[in-house]
């Protein structure tokens, strides 16, 4: 099946967007509190979990044309980005060994895209 | 988790909210509710808990492939979803179907479960450790198709499933090691 660039294009934004989600996610967690009001005001979890549901939409946007074994797969993508955002929002240090562990991930998730046509 | 630096641009979403930083920063609090600085015991939870989130989101995603599939075949057209007196309130049938759909609202529902352990999980381990772990829900998903949807398992899934396992161990292990320093 033909895969047009305006799915490859949505669903990389999609990525893109939900790695930004991870770090609200990851920024509103280090100030979790268990009280509704305190959940409600963590605009970091909510920035979060908007940029999630965001992401979500572009993907579906993406995967209505296009080969799924191909689209799906490049979600991973956003594992690069979100290297990179730990590195500049929380400091993390980037290792060898998490480039390694993101190459490997990066090549099984094509090997099964490869796997499902 | 806590040893930020107060420099460069790392601290910039709190940053903005200078106020927020006083109240939700246990440094400057009399008490604060637990321990902050996650110990190696907790790094190892949350892996677990991301892993555990992988599995619900996958079960979770064929609940959903199941429940998206039964809607296709739902005919085009309009129903009343609410009448107040004279005034009737049309949906599609698409809409009815989607909302009132067991395994699609189900789906949905485990993935909210799914993200909140997520979140939990995100408040010990760092970030770079534990989002590519979730890439081990495409290795639940070629599992589960070939479990329940009878696909075929070939070569470079078997291949696929082993690397990305492989990686996902590798990352494990920076994320439990006492010598990384916690953030």
């Amino acid at each position: 099946m033909n895969t047009p660039l305006t799915s490859v294009a949505w669903v990389m934004f999609a990525s893109f967007i939900g790695s930004l989600g991870s770090v609200g996610l990851k920024a509103g967690a280090r100030n979790l509190k268990f009280t509704i009001p305190a959940l409600a005001t963590n605009w970091q979890l909510m920035g979060g979990i908007a940029g999630y549901l965001i992401s979500w939409v572009f993907f579906m946007l993406g995967i209505k044309h296009g080969d799924l074994s191909v689209l799906y797969p490049m979600v991973s993508l956003g594992y690069v980005f979100t290297l990179f955002w730990s590195k500049l929002f929380f400091g993390e240090a980037l290792t060898r060994s998490k480039f390694v562990a993101l190459g490997l991930i990066l090549v099984g998730v094509g090997l099964l895209g490869l796997g499902t046509r | 988790m806590l040893n930020d630096k107060p420099q460069g641009g790392t601290l910039a979403l709190v940053d903005d909210q200078p106020e927020a930083d006083i109240l939700l920063n246990p440094k400057t609090l009399p008490q604060s509710d637990g321990p902050r600085i996650s110990t190696d015991r907790q790094k190892r939870m949350a892996l677990w808990m991301v892993i555990a989130f992988t599995l619900l989101a996958s079960v979770a995603q064929i609940f959903i492939k199941t429940g998206a599939n039964a809607l296709n075949k739902v005919p085009a057209g309009s129903v009343t979803a609410l009448a107040l007196g004279s005034m009737h309130f049309q949906i599609s049938t698409t809409v009815f179907a989607a909302i009132t759909s067991i395994p699609l609202m189900g789906g949905l529902a485990l993935y909210g479960v799914g993200a909140v352990m997520m979140v939990l999980a995100l408040q010990h381990g760092e970030l770079s450790v534990l989002y590519p772990v979730i890439s081990l829900s495409y290795v639940w998903v070629a599992i589960l198709s070939v479990l329940i949807f009878h696909e075929h398992m070939n070569a470079f899934r078997v291949a696929g499933i082993a690397v990305i396992i492989g990686g996902v161990a590798i990352l494990g292990r920076s994320g439990s090691r006492a010598s990384d320093p916690g953030k």
